[in-house]
C-alpha cells in the first residue's frame, strides 16, 4: 500500500501575434486573441471539460477516496474567463466535491522566482487571491513555474506562508532512491518539499504512448501494482493536465486506462492525499540541499528559457522595464508588462523547440522584443503625459 | 547626325525582375532611347508591357522556329568564346558571394554539340515561371550568349551595350559574329560581392568581358579602380558613368516613437556590411536612447544578425523587418531620420540617392560609388563604426547640421539623372564610332 499525490498542472500559453516593426507605437495589442481561443476551445473540448468530468466521477465514485490537485495557471483562467468561462464553472464543480486541492503558482507562469524575487512572491499572491475568489480556497502549496526549486525559492515559499513547496526529482541529482519521501530546504521549518516521482509520472507521460518503450502497451493494472510496491513515505505524481485528451488523443484509451488505474489503486487501498494533506500529515525526513534553481527539463537545466542570446536579451529587457512601469501606477500598463513575462515565450525563443506556433525561434523573437519596444513607448508617453520624469533607464 | 544604333544586352528588366540591376537598366535604357536607336534583349521579357522609344526582347518570347531560321541561315557562324567556358558550376547566385561549388558540368566532350546549336530546350529554359537566377544558371548564360549571337546577326546595330556579367559572353558572341565595338557596363563585380580574393566562373567572366570589350562603363570612379586594380583592366578604357535615380514619389509619414529611425535597406550579405550597421547601433545606443534602428531586408547573414543584436543587447533598440516590398520601403522610408549604408563595397549605392529624395541625411561609406555624388552625406570607412556611429549622434542632436546635409543631399540628386548618365555613354559611343 502507498500513499500518492496526483497533481495536474494546466496552461494555455498567450501566444503573440506576429508583431512587425511597423506595429510599434500603433499596436497595443500583442496577443493572437482569435489563435489563443481557438486553442483554448479545441483543448477544453478535448481534454478539459471531459477530463474534469472523468475526475468528478471517480470522486463520487470512491466516496472521495481519490482526491487530487490542480495547478491553473493566472494565464489559462484569464483566457477561459474570457472564451470559455464555462470551463471556469466545471472547475468550480470539481472544487465542490471537497476533494480537490488548488495550487497557487505565479500568475503569470513568469520566471520572477529567477529574475526578480519580490515580483515572483506578487504574482504567486495575485494567482492566491484568483483561486480564492474563483474557488473559495486559499492555496497553501506552491508549484513554481517548470518547478523551479532552490533552497531561495522554498524559503520565498516559506515566507509566503505556503506550508508545501512541489520540487521535480531533479533535486535530488540522480539519486531518485528518496524521491518518495518529504523534505525541508535548509534552516526551513514550516514548508515541506514533496519530490515530484520522475520516473513514474513520466511512464503516465511520453512513455505510455511510446511503441518503443518497454513496457508499451502499459496495463493500468501493472502501473497500480509498481505504485503499491514503491517504497516511501508518498508518491507524488505531477503530468500537465494536457495529456488527458490532448497530448494523448482519446482513441490511445488515454481515459480508459486513468479511470481503471485510479479505481484499481483505490480497490488496492492505496491513499489518495492531496499535497497539503500530505505535508500535514508527514514529517519531513531530512535537509535537501539545493542551493541553485532546479527546473523540470532533463538535468534541471534552465537552458529552454535562458540557453541563447535571444532569451537573455529578452529576459533582460522585460525585467529591465519594471521600474518604470510600476512608476507609470496605470493597472493595465502593469498587467501588460507581467503577460510579457510569460516563460512560454522564452521557450519559443529556443532553437530545439518545436512545440511553437512560429516559424522560428528568431521569429518568436522579433516579434516579442517589437511588441516589448511598443510597451517602452508606452511607458515612456505615459511618463511624458502624467509629466513625471521619464525613467533613467528609459530617458 | 544620324542617330547611333545601339543593341543592348540585358538580364534583369522590370516589371519582371525588379533587382537593382533591373532598375538601373531601364532607367538608363529609357533615357538612351531619347537620343540613339535602341533594341534590347534580356532572357524574360513581359511581351504585353511596352516601352516609350526602344524595343524590348525577352528571350521566353522567341519562337523556336524564327532562332533556327536565323541560325541555319546565309549567316552561320561558329560560336567562339564557348570554346573558353571549360567547365561552369551549376548553382550561381549572383548576389551571394558564396559561389555554388558543387556539380561542375564538363562542357569539353560534348561541348560541341551542346555549343553548336540552339535546341528546343534551351529556349525552354527561360520560359517557365522559375526565377531566373534559380537552376543552371551557368547554362542559362552560355544559352542565352548563342540566341544572342544567333538574333544580332539579322540586327541592324552599331554597337553592343552588355550588363553586368551575365551577359559579357553574349556581348563578345556577338562581337565576333558582327564584328561590331563592344562596351561593357559594370554594375557590381564578384569583388564587390566576395572580396578581393575572389575567383571562380563568374570572376573569370567578368574580366574576360572586360578584356574583349572595347569600352567599360564603370557604375562609379569607385568600381573603375576595382576593375583596373582587381582584374588588371587597361584604364583608358574605363569610363565612369554614374547612375541616376527616377525621381519617387515622396511622401512623410508619421513616425509612431519618439526617438529617430535609423535605417539600414538592402540583402543582409556581407558585402553590405550589416555587422557594421549592428556595431554601429550599439556604439550609438550608449551615446544617446534617442534612436531606433531598423534593420530592412533579408539573406544569408540574417539570424546570424539577430543573435548578434541580441548579443550586444540592443534587442528592444534594434529591429528588422525581414523582405520588405516596394510599397513597405517606401512606408520606411517616409519616417526614416537617417538613413546609414556602411557597405564594404558599393559600386553605386543608389538606395542612398532614393533616401536622399526623401530628404534623409545619409551617412555611408567611402567604400561606395554614391559617395563621389553625394557631397553632402557624412562619410567614413566602412570599418570605422566609432566615426560612423559619432556621424549619426551628431545628425540625432544637431538640428543645423541635419538641416545642411539634407539640403546639399536636395542637390546631389538634382545632378544625378538617367539623361546624364546617357549622355556620358552616347559619349562613349561616338569615341568607339569615331563620330
Amino acid at each position: 500500500m502507498s500513499q500518492i499525490t496526483l497533481t495536474f498542472v494546466a496552461h494555455q500559453p498567450n501566444r503573440l501575434i506576429p508583431y512587425d516593426f511597423f506595429k510599434i507605437g500603433e499596436h497595443a495589442f500583442y496577443e493572437d486573441d482569435e489563435l489563443n481561443g481557438r486553442i483554448l476551445n479545441e483543448v477544453a473540448e478535448r481534454c478539459y471539460l471531459p477530463a474534469n468530468r472523468m475526475m468528478k466521477q471517480l470522486i463520487e465514485l470512491t466516496d472521495g477516496q481519490f482526491r487530487f490537485a490542480l495547478v491553473l495557471s493566472g494565464v489559462i483562467l484569464e483566457q477561459a474567463r474570457y472564451h470559455r468561462p464555462d470551463l471556469i464553472d466545471s472547475f468550480r464543480e470539481l472544487a465542490d466535491t471537497g476533494c480537490v486541492e488548488f495550487i497557487s503558482a505565479p500568475y503569470y507562469t513568469s520566471l520572477g522566482s529567477i529574475y526578480q524575487s519580490e515580483e515572483f512572491e506578487q504574482q504567486v499572491i495575485e494567482h492566491c487571491d484568483l483561486i480564492e475568489e474563483l474557488f473559495d480556497q486559499r492555496p497553501t502549496t506552491l508549484w513554481n513555474t517548470g518547478m523551479l526549486y532552490s533552497n531561495a525559492i522554498a524559503a520565498k515559499a516559506q515566507a509566503m506562508g505556503m506550508t508545501g513547496i512541489i520540487a521535480d526529482s531533479n533535486v535530488l541529482q540522480g539519486d531518485d532512491s528518496h524521491c518518495n519521501e518529504l523534505f525541508t530546504a535548509p534552516l526551513i521549518s514550516k514548508t515541506k518539499t514533496l519530490v515530484r516521482n520522475r520516473r513514474l509520472s513520466n511512464d503516465l507521460g511520453a512513455n505510455r504512448v511510446d511503441p518503443s518503450w518497454s513496457e508499451y502497451p502499459l496495463s493500468p493494472y501493472t502501473f497500480a501494482d509498481w505504485v503499491r510496491n514503491e517504497p516511501g513515505q508518498v508518491i507524488n505524481l505531477c503530468l500537465d493536465y494536457e495529456i488527458l485528451g490532448e497530448r494523448q488523443a482519446d482513441s490511445t484509451g488515454v481515459f480508459e486506462f486513468w479511470r481503471s488505474m485510479i479505481q484499481a489503486l483505490c480497490f488496492q487501498d492505496n491513499t489518495f492525499l492531496t499535497p497539503s494533506e500530505a505535508v500535514a500529515l508527514l514529517p519531513s525526513v531530512g535537509t535537501l540541499d539545493c542551493p541553485s534553481p532546479v527546473s523540470k527539463f532533463p538535468y534541471g537545466t534552465l537552458t529552454p528559457w535562458n540557453g541563447n542570446v535571444m532569451q537573455q536579451e529578452a529576459i533582460k529587457k522585460i525585467y529591465d522595464l519594471e521600474e518604470s512601469v510600476k512608476a507609470s501606477g496605470d493597472a493595465d500598463m502593469i498587467h501588460v508588462w507581467r503577460k510579457l513575462q510569460s516563460a512560454d515565450h522564452f521557450t519559443y525563443m529556443d532553437k530545439e523547440n518545436k512545440f511553437t506556433p512560429y516559424a522560428s525561434s528568431f521569429d518568436a523573437y522579433i516579434y516579442y522584443m517589437n511588441a516589448l519596444a511598443d510597451l517602452q513607448v508606452r511607458v515612456k508617453t505615459t511618463a511624458k503625459y502624467q509629466g513625471k520624469p521619464i525613467p533613467s533607464n528609459l530617458a | 547626325m544620324k542617330r547611333i544604333k545601339v543593341l543592348k544586352l540585358g538580364w534583369e528588366f522590370p516589371p519582371l525582375i525588379n533587382g537593382g540591376l533591373g532598375i538601373a537598366c531601364m532607367g538608363i535604357s529609357r533615357a538612351l532611347a531619347k537620343k540613339v536607336d535602341l533594341q534590347v534583349i534580356v532572357p524574360k521579357s513581359d511581351a504585353s508591357v511596352h516601352y516609350e522609344g526602344f524595343n524590348l526582347t525577352g528571350v521566353n518570347n522567341l519562337r523556336f522556329e524564327d532562332v533556327e531560321r536565323h541560325e541555319n541561315g546565309e549567316l552561320s557562324y561558329e560560336y567562339e568564346s564557348f570554346a573558353l567556358v571549360q567547365q561552369a558550376p551549376i548553382s550561381l547566385d549572383p548576389y551571394t558571394s558564396i559561389e555554388g561549388s558543387e556539380g561542375y558540368i564538363n562542357f569539353t566532350h560534348e561541348g560541341k554539340i551542346l555549343f553548336s546549336k540552339v535546341h528546343r530546350s534551351d529556349l525552354e529554359l527561360f520560359q517557365n515561371n522559375d526565377d531566373l537566377y534559380a537552376g543552371d544558371l551557368a547554362r542559362k548564360v552560355v544559352e542565352y550568349s548563342k540566341i544572342c549571337a544567333v538574333m544580332a546577326q539579322s540586327m541592324d546595330f552599331d554597337v553592343v551595350h552588355a550588363h553586368d556579367w551575365m551577359t559579357y559572353l553574349a556581348g563578345v558572341e556577338v562581337k565576333r559574329a558582327t564584328g561590331k565595338p563592344l562596351v561593357v557596363h559594370l554594375h557590381a563585380s564578384q569583388f564587390d560581392r566576395a572580396g578581393a580574393d575572389a575567383r571562380g566562373w563568374i570572376y573569370e567572366l567578368e574580366k574576360y568581358g572586360m578584356e574583349q570589350a572595347d569600352a567599360v562603363c564603370a557604375v562609379s570612379k569607385y568600381t573603375g579602380t576595382v576593375a583596373s586594380g582587381h582584374y588588371g583592366i587597361n584604364s583608358d578604357k574605363i569610363y565612369p558613368v554614374h547612375n541616376g535615380a527616377d525621381p519617387v514619389k515622396v511622401f512623410r509619414g508619421k513616425k509612431k516613437f519618439p526617438e529617430k529611425l535609423v535605417l539600414f535597406l538592402g540583402r543582409l550579405t556581407a558585402q553590405k556590411g550589416p555587422e557594421f550597421f549592428l556595431e554601429i547601433a550599439a556604439k550609438v545606443l550608449e551615446k544617446t536612447d534617442n534612436a531606433r534602428f531598423v534593420m530592412a531586408g533579408t539573406g544569408e547573414k540574417l539570424r546570424q544578425l539577430i543573435e548578434t543584436g541580441a548579443f550586444h543587447g540592443v534587442g528592444d533598440k534594434f529591429h528588422f523587418t525581414g523582405f520588405l516590398n516596394k510599397e513597405k520601403v517606401n512606408e520606411l522610408l517616409s519616417i526614416t531620420d537617417i538613413y546609414c549604408m556602411p557597405s564594404v563595397s558599393e559600386p553605386f549605392g543608389l538606395s542612398a540617392l532614393e533616401a536622399a529624395q526623401f530628404n534623409i541625411p545619409a551617412v555611408i561609406s567611402k567604400q561606395s560609388g554614391v559617395a563621389e555624388v553625394m557631397k553632402g552625406a557624412l562619410k567614413a570607412d566602412f570599418w570605422d563604426v566609432e566615426m560612423m556611429a559619432n556621424q549619426i549622434v551628431s545628425l540625432i542632436e544637431d538640428e543645423e547640421l541635419y538641416a545642411k546635409v539634407v539640403e546639399q543631399s536636395t542637390q546631389d540628386i538634382q545632378s544625378s539623372t538617367w539623361d546624364s548618365a546617357a549622355d556620358k555613354v552616347i559619349a562613349i559611343y561616338e569615341k568607339l564610332l569615331n563620330r
